[in-house]
């Protein structure tokens, strides 16, 4: 199955190389989510994400030709990846308050896993929005080079090599990028320890 | 514990770990509470992350035409010529300018050379022009024996003027003719030869653009 659906995927990208765009289209329905994703959890902000997803397709389609094998969904991540870093730098040079913010985590979408049991309570439900809202402020006091990483490896699972090959550093710098996001975001949400979940509730404290 | 070990905990996590590091990181592990600790924050970290949500993007990131229809996806042939016409060109340019900058530079080198075969070195554009006349003193030998000047000596003649002629300079000249005419043509050759492959270049990758945006138009 996984096999057949990478063929559609080779066809697909075969036939959008030579500009069909319904072909291209269908590879956007695919990969929309995870590359969105990518884009909301660097930025921060649905209203940006959704502008540097738009403008990473367009930008996909455009080089398309340049696609030489390998996992296409990494090189729409790369390209997605880019075009938040160009948002950031964007927002660094004029920065701007939003009249009526918004937070991230408080409109509609997917329903986390722990919000999905219908048994919860809405103080519950409400909880857990708040932990959301916790793990992006987390991630958004990360430096950009490491919450890439981080949002890379462990929200959208792509392995080292992959991750590597997204943000162009080497494999030793993405290791110790990811175990000093992953500690550094342990810290962070120990401040945010009574939204947790009880089993991600550690009390220990370490100095490396 | 130090970073390395932070480090190396966090590969441990996802498995990525070569067996013999593997088998001493897990040996520590086994005796040391703090590094257990660091670990399983390690993992809560991760395991948290990897509880974030998809959210469903509110847009459709579909592309239309109208958003595309300015660039269309260009095959990679067209790149190819595209670069092939632009080196072409450089060579051709590079080759005319050479070759204009080296005609005036030879002549100038030609020129000392001249003096110095003429009379041990002279010194400089006054003793050029002492030396001048020479072959003016020549010219009333070729009357005496009944023949008419040569085209050729009066060339030389006009050019005495300039440089001081002797007869070895007169007996090499043509071989010097020969050589330069070979050289004009050989760079000719690269002249025609760049200009054309620039040309076919341009004109492919013109064709290439033109078909895929007219194919493009039709959809």
């Amino acid at each position: 199955m996984i096999e057949s659906n990478f063929m559609d995927e080779a066809l697909l990208i075969q036939s959008a190389k030579k500009g069909d765009l319904e072909s291209f289209n269908t590879l956007i329905l695919e990969q929309q989510n995870h590359v969105f994703n990518t884009a909301l959890r660097i930025l921060g902000d649905e209203h940006m994400a959704a502008d540097a997803t738009q403008e990473a397709f367009l930008s996909a389609f455009r080089s398309l030709t340049t696609f030489r094998g390998g996992s296409f969904r990494a090189w729409l991540l790369r390209i997605v990846t880019n075009a938040a870093y160009d948002e950031l730098r964007r927002q660094k040079r004029r920065p701007s308050v939003p009249l009526d913010p918004q937070p991230v985590n408080g409109e509609e979408g997917d329903s986390p896993r722990w919000l999905a049991d219908p048994a919860m309570s809405p103080e519950q439900k409400i909880e857990a929005e708040e932990l959301q809202t916790a793990i992006q402020h987390c991630l958004d006091n990360l430096p950009v080079e490491y919450r890439a990483v981080v949002v890379l490896a462990d929200i959208q699972g792509l392995d080292y090599s992959e991750v590597a090959s997204v943000v162009r550093a080497p494999l030793g710098t993405i290791k110790s990028r990811l175990a000093r996001a992953r500690l550094r975001l342990r810290e962070c949400l120990r401040g945010f320890r009574e939204l947790l979940p009880s089993a991600f509730r550690l009390e220990g404290e370490h100095t490396v | 514990m130090n970073f390395k070990d932070v480090e190396i905990l966090s590969e441990y996590l996802d498995g990525q770990l070569d067996p013999d590091i593997l088998a001493r990181i897990e040996s520590r592990l086994s005796k040391d509470a703090e590094l257990r600790s660091v670990l399983e924050d390690l993992r809560s970290s991760r395991d948290l992350m990897r509880r974030l949500p998809m959210r469903k993007p509110k847009r459709d990131f579909r592309l239309t035409r109208a958003m595309v229809s300015k660039d269309p996806p260009l095959p990679a042939a067209f790149n190819g010529f595209r670069l092939a016409a632009v080196m072409a060109s450089l060579l051709f340019a590079v080759t005319v300018s050479a070759n204009l900058l080296s005609a005036p530079l030879m002549q100038l080198a030609a020129a000392p050379q001249q003096a110095i075969g003429m009379g041990g070195g002279g010194g400089g554009p006054e003793s050029f022009a002492q030396e001048a006349p020479a072959p003016e003193e020549a010219q009333p030998v070729a009357p005496s024996l009944g023949l008419e000047p040569l085209p050729t000596a009066e060339l030389f003649a006009e050019d005495s003027t300039r440089i001081a002629v002797t007869p070895e300079y007169k007996s090499s000249a043509p071989t010097g003719e020969v050589s330069g005419s070979g050289q004009i043509q050989s760079i000719t050759l690269w002249l025609f030869l760049f200009g054309l492959t620039a040309i076919l270049c341009a004109l492919a990758a013109f064709y290439l653009r033109t078909v895929t945006i007219t194919r493009w138009r039709k959809g």
